[in-house]
């Protein structure tokens, strides 16, 4: 594998592992668990 | 309402069942094969901008349509469109979001259940017992009933799996959405991972098998696969796969995400959600992919090799190339049974996706009950695969994945855009986008999904219209004797667009007449 590729490889692993761990976290900051509160429209 | 709808037990379990129906086969076969004929690492940068111009600001549209949509008791098309305006033409049009994942369904299961057969084939030990190419090509079209062979006389295993497929599929279904697909993703997801995880490890430490070629070492192969070709920029082509291979990964205008966001409760988020989906998505693809099949296809066959295999179509790459590969590995049958496990895993995840918007309809807008939709639509799905399984060899199925896979979806995807900008209105759209987000959308995304995704999206209609929709539609290279079994597939679809345009028209008629006052 070239620079290149390695440069490729690196930052396209890099940006969607960001990608995904900064979802995550602010899913299990903001209280991934469970679904949010009630349903607040009438059946 | 007569009947309350179902919801989702979690935030993750929607995301896990919406990347679950968005990861499949496509993610492990068809993209590390477009970016080895694209470009290789250079395929990475139109692929990142599709992802962001196209990818994403459909991923947002639909989850908030199907939130709106669910909101007023509705999970399909017809339902959140007619939802949207009162104007009578659009919920006819919406028929598209119902009709294209049960289209793809009819054949999808059929295709899940060869990966259901191949991983009991290779835990067995039978499947790797075939020793080269020919024979491997054998093996599969013995069982696909292509041909009796020493392998197969008949359809008789191939058809098993089947029904053992179709009944795990309307199983999780009858479940509902909780207790059955959210179920499903919540285990089916995390072992999709760790599969991956396991066999993109096995094939990154291959180092070099073959001590007499030392230029086939997996440093090489992950050269082969990232390398970048940056000519390969200029070639238009190459940024229209790259925006074709988004579109399909992420399962966006298919109709499966407007019906899973349908069952959230009005105030849970869906930029965080559905970009968390996407992501989660992307490392299926990118990550556990792109480690898979060329590399291991490069250490084991060459460069050559390599792309024969790319080029060989995703079938091909999957049923013929990867067993052979991992017949040259100690224990290749144990990590041979995982890569077919995985890819089940994928195609239950997707499939299970493709059921729920006709069950959703009859729920919604018939207001049957779950066991009695579930019944009605596996009677009727059963019926309708019949054909893609015995006229296989004559394109029944390439047929129905031609329009169910490709054109549907563009179309659909293409009115979903149109229906959030111009009938729901952008600012009204993105402020129905913004309820309940747990992140912003930045702001330059106004302008992206007002006037970019659009246009990406007409000239990808375009060029599928130009490469791929002239040339089959008129039937170009089919052979004389498989024509009437094309017209059969076209027929079928037409009938059901037919049935399902009266389904609409007879629901809302029932339902104006029972009192909601609904136009028909």
């Amino acid at each position: 594998m070239n620079t290149g590729g390695m440069i490729f490889m690196a930052l396209s692993w890099g940006l969607i592992l960001f990608l995904s761990a900064i979802c995550f976290i602010r899913m299990i900051k903001t209280g991934n668990s469970e679904s949010t509160g009630p349903d607040d429209m009438p059946d | 309402m007569s009947q309350e709808r179902e919801k989702w037990g979690s935030r993750i379990g929607i995301i896990l069942a919406v990347a679950g129906s968005a990861v499949g086969l496509g993610n492990f076969l068809r993209f590390p094969a477009k970016a080895t004929l694209n470009g290789g690492g250079a395929f990475i940068i139109p692929y990142f901008v599709a992802f962001l111009l196209l990818g994403i600001p459909l991923m947002w549209i639909e989850w908030t349509l199907g939130r709106y949509g669910g909101k007023s008791g509705h999970g399909t098309a017809p339902g959140i469109f007619d939802s949207i305006s009162k104007n009578r033409t659009l919920k006819y049009i919406g028929a598209i979001g119902v009709l294209g994942p049960f289209i793809i369904l009819v054949y999808y299961m059929y295709i899940e259940s060869w990966t259901l057969a191949y991983t009991f084939y290779s835990f067995s030990g039978e499947l790797l017992r075939t020793p080269d190419q020919n024979s491997m090509k054998e093996f599969l079209a013995g069982y696909q009933g292509l041909k009796s062979n020493n392998y197969f006389s008949n359809l008789g295993p191939a058809y098993i799996f089947f029904i053992l497929t179709f009944a795990a599929n309307f199983y999780f279904i009858y479940k509902g959405i909780q207790g059955g697909i959210e179920k499903l993703s919540r285990w089916g997801m995390p072992l999709l991972v760790i599969i991956g995880i396991i066999l993109a490890i096995r094939v990154l430490t291959l180092g070099t098998p073959d001590s007499a070629l030392p230029e086939q070492s997996i440093n090489n192969a992950l050269g082969f696969v990232w390398n970048p070709d940056f000519s390969q920029l200029l070639n238009a082509k190459v940024w229209l796969e790259a925006a074709g291979q988004i579109f399909f990964t992420l399962s966006v205008g298919i109709g499966v995400i407007l019906t899973y966001a349908s069952y959230l409760r009005s105030r849970d988020d869906v930029v965080l959600s559905g970009l968390t989906s996407s992501s989660l998505n992307e490392f299926c693809e990118v990550i556990l992919g792109g480690s898979i099949v060329i590399p291991a296809a490069f250490v084991f066959f060459g460069g050559a090799g390599a792309i024969a295999i790319a080029e060989s179509g995703t079938f091909n790459i999957g049923f013929i190339s990867m067993p052979l590969i991992f017949e040259k590995i100690p224990f290749g049958f144990v990590f041979s049974g995982l890569w077919f496990l995985l890819l089940f895993i994928a195609g239950i995840t997707s499939s299970v996706s493709l059921i729920q918007p006709m069950i959703a309809f009859l729920e919604d807008e018939f207001k049957f009950n779950r066991a009695k939709s579930t019944i009605i639509l596996g009677i009727v799905a059963f019926l309708a695969s019949q054909p893609a399984i015995f006229f296989l060899k004559n394109g029944f199925l390439d047929e129905l994945d031609f329009w169910g896979g490709t054109v549907f979806l563009i179309l659909f995807a293409t009115v979903e855009v149109f229906i959030f900008l111009f009938v729901m209105g952008f600012k009204k759209g993105w402020e129905e986008m913004h309820s309940g987000g747990l992140m912003r959308v930045p702001r330059f995304y106004k302008f992206i999904i007002r006037y970019i995704t659009p246009a990406f999206l007409l000239i990808l209609l375009g060029f599928y219209s130009y490469q791929q929709f002239i040339p089959v539609i008129f039937l170009e290279g089919v052979n004389e004797a498989d024509k009437p079994y094309i017209w059969g597939a076209r027929a079928l679809i037409f009938g059901f667009l037919l049935i399902f345009l009266f389904m609409i028209y007879y629901a809302w008629k029932r339902n104006a007449n029972n009192g909601k006052g609904e136009a028909v």
